[in-house]
């Protein structure tokens, strides 16, 4: 797999450690598609997409490798219930900044949710996440 | 012995005493964005010049040439190698060695008694990605009759 592929992936387990059991890996997916056109059946649903990496050079050859990813999580829940998914996402990378030893580092950058007017009742959690990983 | 001969006698004792980090010299003494480093390989600059002669106690006072030398030592974390295991450890014993004026003086052509002792900041000591770097400076006197 890809190195975005594999740090996508580590993502994907973040959230769905977090959200538990019903956001399935069939509905947790390294893509993206207009949120507003998922069944009810597919809820809850994660997208992470979009990743962008910028890179430094440092001493020696060696390169430090920024990535950012975005990740949308789709649900028909409460507000609070998506306020308490974005704690336990923000623990879970917290409690393992490596995600695993995939990268050096990872944060969450910037969350937010906001609601489909499309949809009633359907929320969104949207993610940014960035990455360092050092290549030698 | 010639001042060059003395560097290159510095530099095959540095060898020695760093071989299990196959320690070998950059081919520029300055540049550091040129060559990789392996992981768990060591690398070194040695940038040592003959500068103004330093005289020599004895009823006859004869001239020999000083060397300043800067030496900088740059080690690439082994894969998995946590930034201590290298800092406590081995390192160390290495800065241990190198600051030793007797380490310095038993260099083939280097005269007993230096102009400088050797000296490592420990502002020096830094690291930058996976590479640890330290910078070792002291004046020696080149023994012309060795």
């Amino acid at each position: 797999m890809s190195r975005w592929g594999d740090e996508m992936t580590a993502l994907i387990a973040i959230v769905r450690t977090a959200v538990g059991a019903t956001l399935t890996a069939a509905n947790s997916e390294r893509d993206f598609r207009p949120g507003e056109l998922l069944a009810a059946s597919e809820l809850p649903h994660l997208f992470i997409f979009n990743p962008r990496s910028t890179d430094t050079e440092l001493p020696f050859l060696q390169t430090e490798v920024r990535t950012s990813y975005q990740a949308e999580l789709w649900v028909d829940a409460t507000q609070e219930a998506l306020c308490v998914f974005r704690d336990s996402i923000r623990d879970g990378i917290d409690a393992d900044q490596t995600l695993t030893a995939t990268v050096r580092r990872c944060r969450l950058t910037s969350d937010a949710i906001f609601e489909d007017s499309g949809a009633v009742g359907r929320k969104v959690l949207a993610l940014e996440f960035e990455t360092m990983r050092l290549e030698a | 012995m010639t001042p060059a001969q003395v560097k290159a006698a510095v530099a095959s004792k540095l060898e020695t005493l760093m071989s299990a980090e196959s320690l070998a010299r950059l081919a520029s003494d300055f540049d550091i964005s040129r060559e990789r480093i392996p992981a768990g390989a060591a690398r070194y600059q040695l940038q040592a010049w003959v500068g103004p002669q330093t005289a020599m106690a004895d009823a006859n006072p004869t001239f020999h040439p000083a060397m300043s030398v800067r030496l900088l030592v740059h080690y690439h974390l082994g894969a998995s190698e946590a930034e201590r295991t290298y800092t406590d450890g081995r390192m160390q014993t290495v800065l241990s060695a190198l600051s030793d004026p007797e380490w310095w003086m038993s260099v083939s052509g280097v005269e007993r008694g230096l102009d400088e002792d050797p000296e490592i900041p420990v502002s020096s000591i830094a690291r930058v990605g996976d590479v640890v770097s330290f910078l070792l400076t002291l004046t020696l006197t080149v023994n012309v009759n060795a």
